[in-house]
């Protein structure tokens, strides 16, 4: 795994990351520094606007390079857009080439879809936060916020497990402070509190679940009977659990259960998830939006780089042809993940703690995605398209909704459920959004929260999960009664004497695109389906 | 005429358009109206040229098929976003479009004076549309989409009075529509359990091989899996067809408000009564039973879930006519009623009698249509007035509405020669005749008995007897309320002609689609006819003649049915719906409710501090400067339970590894 | 003999590290704390990793404990506070460690553990040092951005944006006239 010069380019969304956060945390100290709330308030758009403008870029400039979505031809003819075509070009050239850093880091499509989410949500979380501008210190919120969105985008790439741990690290402890960043308010202080507390336990309990599996293949021959291979890339950890017997298999399982809970806390699964209606609830609302897109999504991708390029062969089953593996310890996590998630929701009152329960439960179905990825090829293939088309999904579906609920509370409404009442009248944008999003989630057709969840279930079906099927579909009864919670004070609930709510125009167009996007992707999810699928075919 | 094929994408997409031009252009209550009725009536029209199309095809290939672009497209499971257009079809698009266009017209006048028109007018045009998507879809996902999207509609209608806090018999609006999605969702979830176990037995979900995808039609592999079982663990095993059916009646359950599922639709009448007539009358509480028809291929090969189709049916057809019996709301004596000739619909389909099934949909539509329409126009008449028990004696000051609504009683009735009569006994008729099912036989014609019972009790109620209350303000309805009436009343009188015996142009048109052998008239028939009719007529004479005539003193506003002194608890059952309502609250909302009110406590970290340690430790310590961090237990004890998930994940784990 | 050292260095370990969680002041905990940074980099040392056991003195007990004690020297009243395990339901987390325990142990030991080390590159600073420019260099170079980010986040965290300390003469003019206008209204 040694660092090649050809390296740069495949690494280049995340180094221009680095460098746009240090961008942003430099040119800070240009702007105009005063006292007044009107110059902080200048200095915070700008750091906005760079971050947003630079986030674009990255993002554009991963689009073209990762090259799922289209490739640029080879030779064009001289033309007016040639030197932009064969920018283009180099680009792809640069990302083709699949595994840098001699295969530690994959460079594969998955890789790509992963940068486009995290980076998409990055950007649209910048844009919110335009009217979010923390009290103080407004250009290192923003480098944190890069950071974070590094740190994940390794995460989601790494194939080594030192690299994954730093990554994760690197997002975490930038999200510990994202979350208590309004300091001076209690509940952002207490939400960045609890969600360091439950960081560095769960960081403790993956690292010693990484230690196991590197101890666990320093001690097993490699498969062709030679000497053990002392390395921490995951290919090193797949080779030694092939040739495992039943005892080290023992202490194999015993690094996947470890490690599976270590990064269970990203994704919120119960009972990994006490944190998570504090946190989402206590932090700023566009904080609460990266949280529950962008970490839990980094967090799904460094399960499924772990479980399938470290633990393929101790995937198991969690059906009718038996119940063991990682396979099985998901799908406990996902009945747990469902039931309580889903039943703990119904008595909240905070829109935004009602939300952050129904973010939970969508961990359980995201667990649920996983499971077959154990399976055989074109199965797992499959699932692995469903899932990241979930991802997708569940993406922008809680940036529409948490974006939502930030647009409000900017326009000052308080968060309650009775504090919505009427919103149909007061801001018919807004109500759309937060019907959209939520029916989404809801998974009623024809939103894109529909055909995820039909390819989720279709997938964990044909793996032999169709019992655990069967009772996520039953919490989808239980979810639509606390959704139509929060559906029925914006439609059918007067106004009274409410205010309006007015929303910056930024703000206003992002979230509809965000809801128009939840449309069009449940009335023709083709486009976005192939690209999944091109995404796990591109290994 | 293949080259008028592209209209049978006008039908659905026409009222779509007119929901979302009422929505954003529509402002006033006139304009609304307008857009929305002009939406409705010309789908009907697009709906009338497909039709013709469709006869000018010859009829062992009269469909149209359509598909605009592959919808999902997962790895093997592919769906298209396309249409079909058969016969059978046909008629229930002539049916959404035609009853929905008359109650367009009808609302123009029923909702004047509303504070929120285009919301009104464009969900009625949204729900026209997704009802036409349901009953037009080529495959299962599509129904789905349109049986979910006229759930949500009925939603959204039913509340439409949210902002009264009740609406009369005390049903709270926004809560009747929560009710009655959920409960819906509850046969949703069922539903698409089947969708997945035909995708996953049989490999498709599209109804008839789609050329355009290269996807296998699963009807016709239906009967290739009579005998397979799949397998359910410990519970034994089940035949794949009978486990899809029985999927699929609880979803038809759900939509179709059959038993045990029912009670969501007594409390929908909290909607405006155009919604009632259109969405719980005539159309959207009939896809359940167009879903039986649709796969009839799997309920022929699975002939026990048949049954349990047949058995649910005829139990609900004569529970809820009793219900329906001794209700004194105006609109839940039709919500039983309709309950009730739904049951009738859904043992017929149960049976195989596809035809009579449909057949009975069609002349219930028109006849429920057109009770709920007089019954709006009485209760405007009254101004909001929906207690039967403060009317009485209206038939000189209502004539037109008196007639129009005994036309319609006389048809729900079975009375010869109006629609009813045709269309119920052809369904006694094949229960004991084809079926030779003398048990459900007779349960349908006590059924009859009691439909013709309460409706006669309804209109002595309504129309004879002694004013208990004053209505001197009274009067007949007028204009666009008027002439909707006066056709379906015409329709609800001749529906009949449909399908006459010895002519059955129903039956024959079906015939292409459902494949099911003509019925034979005998004489056997007629007296059964003869026989039920006289049964009809003495129930429906039975309930008029106590009503109008002998306790006609003794109803009081607010006090019991004098019948109730006869029947002791029986009525008071009935009355309350068999306690379904009680029973689901004890048995199911309230423990749900404490049992996620405990888990939101002891998921909730919050409040996980109270349960164990009483609230102690709550404070909150400053440490450095700005920062104040919690130091309450609160965080501990969610770590504890993370502790905890890690040892219950290990101890799992060994548990798996030690087999 | 490795053995009965392991076995003390290791009973050390666990004696200190319960003292850190039942100790009633917060100072002493933070002793044993030191003392447990200790024991492990003895422990560090018994298994030949001289490097990491300097290190882990040099950081955990030179840096991390000395700081740990300025922090708390600095916040807090010296007041005894009931140690944080009584307040809350102790039993379960007793249970909670006894239950990983036991889990723990009984896999692990049935593991056979490969126990020579001679081609065990990483023990050594060279060969570590070589390590963390060659093969895992690029987390090293996110390491970097990790202690970035910290460095980012403490500045966050304990930086308020201090008011200006002078006023300018506009303020003072401002500060003058105000002070004037009350006086005409006759409002102290």
């Amino acid at each position: 795994m040694m660092f090649q010069i050809s390296d740069v380019p495949r690494l280049l969304p995340e180094l221009m990351l680095a460098v746009l956060a240090l961008l942003v945390l430099g040119s800070d100290v240009l702007e105009r520094w005063a006292d007044d709330p009107a110059a902080r308030r200048e200095r915070g758009r700008a750091a906005a606007q760079l971050t947003g403008i630079g986030l674009g870029l990255i993002w554009l400039v991963t689009l073209v390079q990762g090259g799922l979505a289209f490739t640029i031809a080879p030779a064009g003819a001289a033309g007016p857009l040639d030197a932009l075509l064969s920018l283009g070009r180099n680009l792809q050239a640069g990302g083709a080439e699949r595994g840098a850093l001699l295969g530690a880091f994959a460079t594969d499509g998955i890789t790509v879809m992963a940068r486009l989410l995290l980076i998409g949500a990055a950007l649209v979380v910048a844009l919110l936060a335009g009217d979010h501008l923390p009290d103080a210190h407004p250009a290192e919120f923003f480098t944190l916020l890069l950071l974070a969105t590094l740190g994940m985008c390794v995460m989601a790439a790494a194939q080594e497990l030192i690299i994954a741990f730093v990554a994760l690290e690197c997002s975490s402890i930038a999200l510990y402070v994202l979350a208590g960043y309004s300091a001076r308010q209690p509940a952002a202080a207490e939400a960045g509190m609890k969600y360091l507390l439950f960081g560095v336990v769960s960081s403790a309990v993956l690292l010693y679940g990484m230690s196991l599996a590197y101890g666990v293949t320093a001690s097993i021959g490699g498969a062709d009977g030679g000497p053990p291979r002392v390395n921490t890339s995951f290919a090193a950890i797949a080779e030694a659990v092939r040739v495992a017997d039943v005892a080290q298999r023992g202490a194999v399982m015993l690094a996947v259960t470890l490690m599976i809970a270590g990064v269970a806390y990203k994704l919120a699964l119960v009972p990994f998830h006490s944190w998570a209606p504090d946190v989402y609830q206590g932090a700023s609302p566009t904080v609460a939006a990266f949280l529950a897109a962008a970490s839990k999504t980094a967090g799904v991708f460094l399960l499924v780089r772990v479980l399938t390029a470290a633990f393929p062969d101790v995937a198991g089953a969690a059906g009718a042809n038996g119940f063991t593996g990682w396979a099985a310890l998901l799908a406990l996590l996902a009945l747990s993940t469902l039931v309580l998630g889903n039943l703990a929701a119904l008595p909240q009152d905070v829109t935004r703690r009602l939300l952050a329960y129904s973010s939970i439960s969508h961990a359980g179905f995201l667990a649920l995605a996983l499971l077959p990825l154990g399976g055989a090829a074109p199965l797992r293939d499959a699932a692995s398209a469903a899932l990241l088309y979930y991802l997708v999904v569940a993406l922008i579906g809680s940036l529409a909704a948490f974006g939502a609920l930030a647009a409000l509370q900017a326009a000052g409404v308080a968060d309650r459920l009775e504090d919505l009442a009427g919103l149909r009248q007061r801001n018919p944008l807004l109500a759309a959004v937060l019907t959209i999003a939520i029916a989404s989630m809801a998974g009623l057709p024809p939103l894109a929260g529909f055909t995820a969840k039909f390819a989720v279930f279709v997938g964990a079906w044909e793996a032999g999960a169709a019992w655990l099927v069967v009772i996520a579909l039953v919490t989808t009864v239980i979810a639509l009664a606390y959704y139509l919670r929060v559906l029925r004070p914006i439609w059918m609930q007067p106004a009274d004497d409410r205010p309006t709510v007015s929303v910056a125009p930024v703000t206003a167009v992002t979230l509809a695109l965000a809801a128009l996007a939840l449309i069009a992707l449940g009335v023709l999810p083709g486009p976005l389906w192939q690209l999944a699928q091109a995404a796990v075919l591109a290994r | 005429m293949s080259d008028l094929r592209w209209v049978i994408w006008l039908i659905p997409t026409l009222p779509l358009l007119g929901a979302v031009a009422t929505l954003l252009l529509a402002r006033g209550e006139r304009a609304a109206g307008m857009i929305a009725t002009a939406a409705a009536g010309l789908s009907f029209v697009a709906t009338l040229v497909a039709v013709w199309v469709l006869q000018t095809m010859p009829a062992e290939a009269a469909r149209i098929e359509s598909v605009a672009w592959t919808w999902i497209d997962v790895a093997s499971f592919r769906v298209s976003f396309g249409l079909l257009f058969d016969r059978l079809t046909a008629v229930m698009a002539l049916l959404i479009t035609g009853v929905g266009s008359l109650i367009h017209v009808y609302s123009l006048g029923y909702m004047r004076g509303d504070s929120r028109p285009e919301r009104f007018f464009a969900y009625l045009n949204l729900f026209v549309a997704a009802m036409l998507l349901l009953v037009m879809a080529d495959n299962l996902v599509l129904l789905f989409l349109g049986w979910e999207g006229v759930g949500l509609c009925s939603f959204l209608l039913i509340g439409h009075y949210f902002d009264r806090r009740s609406v009369p018999p005390g049903i709270v609006p926004a809560e009747a529509a929560t009710k009655a999605f959920v409960v819906n969702r509850i046969g949703d979830a069922a539903f698409l359990l089947a969708i997945m176990l035909i995708f996953s037995r049989l490999g498709s979900v599209s109804f008839l091989p789609n050329a355009t995808l290269g996807t296998p039609g699963y009807l016709e592999r239906a009967a290739e899996l009579a005998f397979v079982d799949v397998q359910l663990g410990p519970l034994g095993s089940i035949g794949v067809l009978t486990a899809i059916g029985l999927l699929m009646l609880i979803g038809v359950c759900g939509k179709s408000a059959q038993l045990p599922l029912s009670t969501w639709l007594p409390d929908a009448m909290a909607g405006p009564t155009p919604v009632s007539a259109l969405i719980h009358a005539a159309t959207m509480v009939t896809a359940g039973v167009y879903l039986i028809v649709r796969n009839h291929g799997v309920f022929s090969a699975a002939p026990t879930a048949a049954s349990w189709v047949v058995g649910v049916g005829a139990v609900t057809a004569l529970l809820a006519a009793l219900s329906a019996a001794t209700q004194f709301d105006l609109k839940r004596v039709l919500a039983y009623s309709t309950i009730s000739q739904l049951g009738y619909m859904v043992a017929a389909v149960g049976m195989g009698a596809y035809a009579a099934g449909m057949f009975h949909l069609l002349t219930h539509g028109l006849f429920k249509a057109l009770l709920f329409l007089a019954a709006g126009a009485l209760i405007h008449a009254l101004h909001d007035v929906q207690d039967m028990r403060r009317m009485g004696g209206l038939r000189q000051h209502l004539p037109f509405t008196f007639r129009v609504y005994l036309v319609g009683a006389l048809a729900l009735a079975g009375i010869f020669p109006l629609a009813g009569f045709w269309s119920k006994d052809e369904i006694i008729a094949h229960a004991w005749f084809t079926a030779q099912n003398p048990a459900i036989a007779l349960i349908l014609i006590a059924s009859a008995a009691v439909t013709a019972f309460y409706m006669g009790r309804q209109v002595a109620l309504i129309f004879y007897g002694q004013p208990r209350e004053a209505h001197a303000a009274a009067h007949d309805p007028h204009g666009s309320m008027r002439w909707p009436l006066v056709v379906l009343a015409v329709g609800a009188a001749i529906g009949g002609v449909l399908n006459l015996p010895g002519v059955h142009w129903l039956s024959s048109w079906l015939e292409p689609t459902l494949a099911e052998p003509e019925a034979v008239y005998s004489v056997g028939k007629a007296v059964m006819a003869v026989i039920v009719t006289a049964i009809a007529v003495g129930g429906g004479y039975l309930g008029w003649w106590l009503y109008a005539r002998v306790v006609d003193g003794n109803i009081v506003p607010g006090k019991t049915d004098p019948a109730l002194y006869y029947l002791g608890d029986i009525w008071r059952g009935a009355e309350l719906g068999w306690g379904l309502d009680w029973l689901y609250d004890r048995a199911i909302v309230r423990p749900y409710r404490q049992c996620s009110a405990f888990l939101g406590r002891v998921v909730d970290g919050e409040a996980l501090d109270g349960l164990l340690v009483g609230g102690t430790g709550r404070t909150f310590v400053a440490l450095a400067r700005g920062v104040r961090a919690v130091q309450s237990g609160h965080a501990r004890r969610g770590l504890a339970v993370f502790l905890l998930g890690v040892v219950v994940l290990l101890a799992a784990l060994l548990a798996m590894t030690m087999r | 003999m490795v053995t009965v050292i392991f076995i003390a260095i290791a009973s050390l370990i666990i004696a200190s590290a319960v003292l850190v969680v039942i100790s009633r002041e917060i100072v002493r905990a933070a002793l044993w704390l030191i003392a447990t940074f200790f024991a492990v980099g003895a422990l560090y040392l018994l298994l030949e990793a001289e490097f990491i056991g300097v290190a882990q003195v040099l950081v955990y007990v030179g840096a991390v404990s000395i700081l740990i004690l300025f922090a708390i020297m600095l916040t807090r009243q010296h007041e005894r506070h009931e140690p944080a395990w009584r307040a809350g339901p102790w039993w379960i987390a007793l249970a909670g460690v006894i239950g990983l325990a036991a889990v723990l142990i009984t896999t692990i030991g049935a593991v056979p553990w490969r126990l020579t080390d001679d081609d065990l590159p990483v023990s050594r600073a060279p060969q570590l040092g070589t390590a963390l420019m060659r093969e895992y260099l690029l987390p090293f170079q996110l390491a970097a951005i990790v202690l970035l980010v910290a460095l980012i986040g403490a500045v966050v965290i304990a930086m308020e944006e201090r008011r200006r300390r002078t006023p300018t003469l506009a303020d003072d003019i401002a500060a003058q006239r105000g002070a004037a206008d009350r006086a005409e209204d006759g409002t102290p």
